[in-house]
């Protein structure tokens, strides 16, 4: 019975794997959380849909693919930026339209004979290929987005909550939208290696929403997305080991479980907009 | 003592466009000032103004203690996961490092100020779980934590029913007494009477001072313009209201 649950993780690479999901859990449930409380789960997948063509070109040249996704980022962002000066546009149309150019640029790079590495591993990621570095690079992105959030914790509330009284309760507006999508850039260009650009959003949003319909009061749902988050890393893993499965989406639909399971529970919020008096 | 000493104000967004102007008035301590205007008239550019958060364009504002702003309770998000007492909470973020978690001292800022508005049986309600009457005075409680002199309240009796804007007014009187100042933003010419001072704008300040004196109807004919559909002898005015939600 022990070895069930013990052999998955003999090998030095399914203990990478282990260890890289555990943490990734850790930073992309609460991240995910303020996502969803900010409704930025369109612009959380759109960006981790842009950086595809920036993947590409770093394989095809030989550079880190981390830097790759960092200038795929920064063009998706302007070209974002660019067309939603057009008032007659707006954002959602500005995103689909930059996001879907730019997946399409990258999926033909991908799908050409020079390209060295496969158009799935820069999709959907490989857990099992994390290396050391992958390893360090997760812990060390997991302590700063912990911090920002801790930090940032009273001003990302005060603009959520209410962004009309926001400042004059010690609160930024600006500073808050901001922050939550460029933590969701440098988790998605961290967790890149490990679940791949498509496949990382369904660990920020599925275990999130679960939570908050689970948990009526912030705290419990930042700690309980987390919870949910590496459940779902661990148990993907071991649905890959078991059923031979690739990894990445075994994780992916773990994640999508967890909030599959909670559907039966009454979502907090819903309720309160259903039965609130005025 | 005076609370709020507004003279020769002009807010506006760009330079040299007031959008509120001609601003100069007095409020001491512990009175309720309404606020009264057609949309678009100015309240909320006043109350921007006054928080610091609509430029300048000349002219000065001096506050006695902090300013907090009290907004209409459906523009705060019902869905948030925050009980009455997290929502009270925020009001001492303000005076918390950010270093620093939030512990029993900010608890008992936060207890005490939902006990002053009648909550502290609700205190672990969901905010989206209460009713509009509740949500506005947990709001009201927020800028108690705040620990704020002057209030700066947007339309808090819309949208609430009677017994629930009996007690939030009965609130008033009582905050009133303390010494604090209130600016009540309503649509409500009648109820304005009832208050201590009126403030009414359009554009510009219209008038200032006590009801009785300054409720003409040559004033209200002024300040509400073409939104004002009938006026008699009485100087009962019914206004057009246009919500904007």
């Amino acid at each position: 019975m022990l070895e069930l649950i013990t052999d998955p993780f003999s090998g030095g690479i399914a203990q990478r794997a282990l260890l890289e999901v555990v943490i990734l859990g850790l930073v992309c449930g609460p991240l995910g959380v303020w996502v969803v409380l900010y409704q930025q789960s369109y612009a959380a997948e759109s960006i981790s849909h842009s950086m595809l063509p920036g993947l590409v070109i770093a394989a095809l040249v030989g550079v880190p693919l981390g830097l790759g996704a960092a200038v795929g980022l920064l063009v998706a962002v302007a070209m974002i930026a660019a067309v939603a000066t057009d008032e007659s546009i707006g954002a959602d149309t500005a995103v689909a339209v930059g996001v879907t150019a730019l997946f399409g640029f990258g999926s033909l790079l991908a799908l050409s004979p020079q390209t060295p590495i496969g158009l799935g591993e820069l999709l959907f990621g490989d857990p099992l290929s994390v290396r050391a570095d992958d390893l360090i690079a997760s812990g060390v992105l997991a302590l700063l987005t912990g911090a920002v959030l801790a930090g940032a914790h009273r001003t990302l509330t005060l603009s959520c909550f209410d962004p009309a009284s926001a400042a004059s309760l010690g609160g930024s507006n600006r500073s808050a939208t901001w922050l939550v999508l460029g933590l969701i850039a440098a988790t998605t260009l961290v967790a890149v290696q490990a679940l791949g650009s498509l496949l990382v959003v369904a660990v920020v949003i599925g275990p999130a929403a679960a939570a908050l319909r689970l948990q009526s009061r912030l705290r419990p749902a930042l700690w309980t997305a987390a919870f949910l988050a590496v459940t779902a890393g661990v148990g993907g893993l071991y649905v890959s080991h078991y059923l031979e499965l690739a990894a990445g989406a075994s994780i992916a639909l773990a994640a999508f479980a967890t909030f599959v399971l909670t559907l039966p529970v009454r979502a907090p919020g819903r309720v309160a907009r259903r039965l609130a008096p005025r | 003592m005076s609370a709020v000493t507004v003279s020769a104000l002009e807010v506006g967004y760009l330079p040299g466009v007031p959008v509120l102007a001609e601003l100069d008035f007095v409020v001491p301590e512990g009175v309720v000032v309404a606020v009264l205007g057609p949309n678009g008239g100015g309240k909320t550019t006043l109350f921007r103004g006054l928080l610091g958060e609509a430029p300048h364009i000349r002219g000065r504002v001096e506050l006695e203690g902090p300013i907090a702003y009290v907004p209409q309770t459906e523009r705060a998000r019902l869905d948030f996961p925050a009980s009455a007492l997290d929502v009270a909470l925020m009001g001492t973020y303000a005076d918390t490092p950010w270093y620093r978690r939030s512990g029993p001292r900010q608890r008992r800022v936060a207890t005490s100020a939902l006990e002053q508005v009648g909550l502290s049986d609700l205190a672990d309600t969901r905010f989206g779980l209460l009713s509009g009457g509740q949500r506005q005075r947990v709001l009201i409680a927020r800028a108690l934590s705040r620990r704020a002199s002057t209030l700066l309240l947007d339309e808090p009796l819309s949208g609430v029913d009677q017994s629930s804007g009996k007690r939030i007014l009965d609130l008033f009187s009582e905050l009133a007494r303390e010494g604090r100042s209130l600016f009540v933003s309503t649509h409500d010419i009648e109820q304005a009477r009832s208050f201590d001072l009126v403030l009414c704008l359009n554009g510009r300040q219209i008038a200032f001072g006590e009801p009785a004196a300054v409720l003409s109807p040559d004033v209200i004919q002024r300040t509400y313009g073409g939104e004002l559909i009938r006026l008699d002898d009485t100087a009962q005015a019914i206004v057009v209201q246009h919500h904007h939600h």
